[in-house]
């Protein structure tokens, strides 16, 4: 009896892992509908590492790469490395680590459910909806470091419960949470907040084996001490200055306005009720709490089109169900580490809150994995409603409203989402590049609009550019207002708008743009359309 | 009073005064300046009073309605019929209008107390929700304006308190019964609560329940009152306003469904694109959304509702504080053997029923029965912690008492600079506060002490247009009805005669949405059109700039500018301009 129920919990669980392998693998290079610039970034640099040990820029195996003045953080390029010795330089080398980090995340999430709630249904409840969750999905097909470094988080907690029993694992947890790290700048935030609550909420067990920690710290601050040059070099808060909520001025202004209506502005009062404390604390608050909001979460998830599907939120509706009644059911659990649980959920969207594009899925990902938790648990509970006909009777509207969404999702994702926003993704490039090598020998220029996010690097990628050629050549513009640069030109391309003057006045010049850029009597040589039918690019000359 | 007041403990009841003193303060205090104007519906509730008091019938001449056809959503009347004994008093004034709402509010708290009480047998819990009831800034901002929402809340809990003493002394079924009933004709949203919530009722203590004589005369009253909601909608169809404001009357665009359908490459009226794409999805995320948003943290804490007359600027429904109160409350009383923990969390989940079902994404009037659970909860919340600061020494216990009184002071002191200062100012367009400033001209009314006689610095000598003789001199006056429904606050500020107006009083409503009257003996309420208008000779023209514009009136002698009213954010609010 035993050992038949023992087979059938495998069976599911391998089931779950080959659909969650299916949905994150098939047609990977395909879908999502284009290449955007930071995976070309990450291709191009892991090749040009491969051919040159330099990076675009020339520099020898950085710890960070400058890429677009944003500095990403290095080591996905480095695990995309092997992909790209192997399978070449193309889309699926630069978005298998994250689909492969993704799937063992869902294995993980049963791990970690079970051992939480030690109860085998949560646990496969809990993996069966990372599996098609639309949050999780979403950045498991696509070049996103913050997918691999929530594998490593969840990890980084795993090995963290079961140090609580026995301490070595302690140590693999705190290096799990580095890798974490240094895969991309949340965790940077989140993991020393997760690690001092984990501290404070454990620290009689932690304080009994302390000689054994002291050792294991020591280790990890020397492993760390590459992240903490790069910290205090200036170089990484570059990124943080262009998006921090500081730089919001809305507040600021409020500030004024609020105290004016005061009548007397130098009113102590309105001084003490109207100042940037009182202004920007609920504005973080209102970042902060946007990532809980039911806009987000469940109807429409965030704004960005890279990081979200057209009418999906980041759950499912009856997720919402599942929640409720996992949070309520919570509360009364005798579980010893759902207070973990709950502190990892609440930590998780605080580095995206410090942001003011709030709410962002792509920052606070690592949310995902301890909310579908809670949900597992809640959707197991229903198992346990002791009524077998109301029991039954709610299982399978459950069930039928969940595969429901799941296939909406997957029509909205595949069907869709190229053709809503062709833009989130920069299709069109692939074949805008194969055909400019086409007629490219026939012209001494070519001029390529830059309506497109960073062209150069997608020319350089798909052109498969010698590194070695490329990185003398390579000068990073000053920075815009979100401190992005770029590559206005390399060899005999140019990156700009192409004005209508400049068509004028140049001759010998392929022209590659959008259609607003081209004028009336222009010569079109060639064309490139989005999947909705309409021009990504008009090859044309005067 | 039906129930006995049976607060032994002295202490406890000094408490409770003293709450109760601050509730009914911070509901009254200037309580006829701020909110700075009244909304249609207020204006409406007092003068359908007024005409009450004097001829016993509605504006439209009807005997002793039960519904009053007003702008034609035929508004439930027990705030009207309640409001005539204040009227009476005051005169017809802002105060007399808010006062049914006021009294509402304040032995609200004194209700909820008793309340809590009788569930959890424990005077401290029971005060701790009292003290957030009374400083609660959704109850002070829906107590203060007349909303008819806030005395249906009150009947809610008046039942709910009847029903559960009527457990031990079944006649209190019977007050029960009168106060659910009574509840359907003062508020259209209790139509949908009431039943859900009586349903509840009967399955959360159907153990103690036993269908004696007293539970059945109630549950008959009730019903009598239910038939004749439903006589009204279904024979009289006065039902106007539910169906416009009902969330399935609303559907998505031609235009989204067409884009779908492009990128599908399906026909609309496919079957598969029904099943994937069709309506029933659409609602099911609409309702969905407006159900949860009533839990979502950042609605509640920091952005609130979005009607310029349900919030405040810069603050959400509920203070900073009950961030960490709420989830205690909940912890508290979760798993509490007490049925009445039950029927707590029972009213939390159903609460915003009667707001889901409608239009709006959030409406903060419509949902206002959840004050009752989530003030409970906040008490609760407040209780606990203090509670289990009690087990360390008392040091410790009265300073973090005194840390977290202060923080809920603190939260007080900034929702009342935001709702005493600055609501005023920022929404003084959403309460329509231009029609006080051109029409009031009653000065010499007895006001409550608590409120400034004669509201305007300038008012006493000022210009009064709509005296009945200046008014009488005109050929024709114009009023634009931008703002909405002009003719209420004509009748109102001027305290127009009722039977007057009844001769004349005939309600144009071209659609199921609200319809307004259009004229009143000499006066015609509409949209100013001066190309044309400008032709009238002899006549008065009340309108926005835009409608009497700076370089059409200025340059010509004929036409002279008698007045320019603004709002009290500077704003242009009304033109008064007369012409030769």
């Amino acid at each position: 009896m035993k050992f038949k129920i023992f087979n059938l919990k495998f069976l599911f669980l391998f089931l779950v892992l080959v659909l969650a392998a299916v949905l994150r693998l098939w047609n990977l290079g395909e879908y999502p509908a284009g290449f955007n610039a930071d995976e070309a970034a990450i291709g191009y640099n892991a090749y040009s590492i491969l051919q040159t040990g330099k990076d675009e820029y020339g520099t020898f195996y950085p710890l960070a790469f400058k890429s677009f003045g944003d500095y990403k953080p290095g080591l996905y390029f480095y695990f995309v490395m092997p992909f790209v010795a192997t399978l070449g330089l193309n889309e699926i080398a630069v978005r298998l680590p994250s689909a492969l980090f993704g799937i063992l995340t869902v294995l993980l999430a049963y791990l970690l459910a079970k051992k939480i709630f030690e109860d085998d249904r949560v646990g496969l409840l809990s993996a069966l909806l990372l599996t098609i969750s639309p949050w999780h999905l979403q950045f498991s097909r696509g070049g996103w470091e913050s997918n691999a470094a929530t594998f490593f988080i969840t990890l980084g907690v795993f090995l963290w419960l079961k140090g609580l029993a026995k301490p070595i694992f302690i140590f693999w947890s705190l290096c799990s949470f580095l890798i974490s790290m240094y895969l991309y700048q949340s965790p940077r935030l989140i993991v020393p907040l997760f690690l001092l609550s984990g501290v404070i909420l454990h620290k009689d067990l932690l304080f009994r084996e302390i000689k054994k920690l002291v050792i294991f710290i020591m280790i990890v601050c020397i492993l760390s001490i590459p992240l903490i040059l790069q910290f205090t070099s200036g170089e990484g808060g570059a990124r943080f200055r262009g998006l921090s909520f500081f730089s919001d001025k809305g507040p600021l202004s409020r500030i004024d306005e609020l105290r004016g209506e005061h009548g007397n502005l130098n009113d102590k009062a309105a001084k003490i009720l109207h100042n940037k404390i009182t202004a920007y604390a609920p504005n973080f608050l209102g970042h902060y709490l946007d990532h809980f909001s039911t806009q987000f979460l469940f109807i429409n998830g965030e704004e960005v089109i890279r990081n979200k599907v057209p009418e999906t939120g980041e759950f499912y509706l009856i997720e919402a169900f599942f929640l409720i009644i996992g949070i309520f059911y919570l509360i009364r659990s005798k579980f010893k580490h759902t207070r973990l649980l709950i502190l990892w959920i609440l930590i998780s969207p605080i580095a995206s809150s410090m942001t003011f594009q709030t709410p962002n899925a792509l920052r606070s990902l690592s949310m995902v994995v301890p909310m579908t938790i809670v949900m597992g648990y809640g959707l197991s509970k229903i198992f346990n409603i002791l009524s077998k006909n109301f029991r039954d009777l709610l299982l399978t509207g459950c069930f039928l409203l969940l595969i429901f969404e799941f296939i909406h999702y997957l029509e909205s994702y595949y069907v869709h989402y190229p053709k809503r926003y062709p833009l989130a993704w920069e299709y069109g490039f692939e074949e805008m590049v194969s055909k400019l090598e086409k007629y490219q020998d026939q012209y001494e220029k070519v001029v390529i609009t830059d309506r497109y996010d960073q062209p150069y690097i997608l020319v350089l990628f798909y052109g498969k550019y010698n590194p070695a050629e490329y990185q003398p050549q390579a000068v990073l513009t000053s920075r815009d207002q979100f401190n992005f640069g770029t590559i206005r030109s390399f060899d005999k391309y140019e990156f700009h708008k192409i004005e209508p003057n400049e068509i004028k006045n140049t001759k010998d010049t392929l022209f590659i743009g959008t259609d607003k850029e081209m004028p009336k009597n222009a010569e079109i040589i060639d064309q490139v359309d989005f999947p909705n039918g309409k021009p990504a690019f008009i090859f044309f000359k005067t | 009073m039906i129930k006995k007041f049976q607060i032994s403990n002295f202490k406890f009841q000094i408490f409770l005064v003293v709450i109760i003193i601050l509730a009914a303060s911070l509901r009254l205090w200037n309580i006829a300046l701020n909110p700075p104007g009244l909304t249609w519906d207020e204006a409406a509730i007092g003068y359908n009073a007024y005409s009450l008091l004097k001829t016993g019938r509605d504006e439209y001449g009807q005997i002793l309605p039960l519904n009053f056809k007003s702008f034609g959503d035929y508004k439930p009347g027990v705030y009207i019929y309640a409001d005539v004994p204040f009227v009476a008093l005051f005169g017809l004034n802002e105060l007399a209008v808010r006062m049914p709402s006021v009294i509402a509010g304040v032995f609200l708290v004194l209700l909820i107390y008793l309340l809590v009480n009788g569930l959890f047998n424990n005077k401290s819990l029971a005060l701790s929700v009292a003290l957030m009831l009374a400083v609660s800034p959704l109850a002070i901002q829906f107590s203060r304006p007349a909303f008819e929402s806030n005395l249906a809340v009150f009947l809610n809990c008046l039942g709910i308190f009847c029903f559960i003493r009527g457990l031990k002394k079944s006649n209190l079924f019977i007050p029960a019964g009168l106060f659910f009933g009574l509840s359907l004709f003062t508020y259209q949203a209790s139509r949908i609560f009431i039943p859900i919530l009586i349903l509840g009722l009967f399955l959360i203590y159907k153990k103690d329940l036993s269908f004696k004589k007293d539970l059945r005369i109630g549950l008959g009253i009730f019903i009598l009152f239910v038939l004749l909601v439903g006589t009204q909608i279904l024979v009289l169809k006065q039902s106007s306003r539910l169906e416009a404001m009902n969330y399935f009357a609303y559907r998505r665009s031609d235009e989204q469904i067409n884009q779908i359908a492009k990128e599908d490459g399906y026909q609309v009226s496919d079957y598969k694109f029904q099943i994937l794409h069709g309506e029933w999805f659409a609602y099911l995320k609409g309702l969905t959304e407006r159900y949860l948003i009533y839990f979502s943290p950042k609605m509640l804490f920091i952005d609130g509702d979005y009607s310029p007359r349900h919030r405040v600027p810069d603050l959400g429904v509920l203070y900073y504080i009950s961030a960490l109160l709420i989830p205690l409350g909940i912890i508290y009383l979760w798993g509490r053997k007490e049925r009445g923990a039950k029927l707590i969390f029972f009213l939390l989940a159903i609460s915003s029923m009667p707001a889901v079902l409608s239009r709006d994404l959030i409406s903060m009037v419509r949902a206002l029965n959840l004050l009752l659970p989530l003030t409970i909860l906040e008490g609760a919340g407040l209780y606990y912690l203090l509670l289990n600061i009690k087990k360390f020494n008392r040091f410790i216990f009265i300073s973090v008492s005194l840390i977290i009184f202060f923080l809920i002071s603190a939260n007080l002191v900034v929702f009342l600079d935001r709702y005493f200062i600055h609501a005023s100012i920022k929404y003084s367009q959403g309460w329509l506060y231009g029609y006080k400033d051109l029409l009031a001209l009653q000065c010499d009314q007895l006001y409550f002490a608590l409120a400034k006689p004669c509201l305007l610095p300038e008012a006493k000598g000022k210009e009064i247009f709509f005296s009945k003789e200046n008014l009488s001199k005109y050929d024709n006056i114009l009023m634009t009805d931008d703002y909405g429904q002009p003719y209420i606050y004509y009748l109102f500020y001027s305290v127009y005669t009722p039977d007057k107006f009844q001769k004349q009083a005939i309600l144009e409503q071209p659609s199921i949405d609200v319809g307004t009257v259009r004229r009143i003996d000499n006066i015609a309420f509409r949209h100013v059109y001066w190309p044309k208008d400008r032709g009238l000779k002899n006549s008065l023209f009340i309108a926005t700039k835009e409608e009497l514009p700076d370089q059409d009136i200025i340059p010509y002698p004929q036409y002279k500018i008698l007045k320019d009213i603004n709002f009290l954010d500077g704003q242009h609010a009304f033109r008064v301009v007369e012409s030769e």
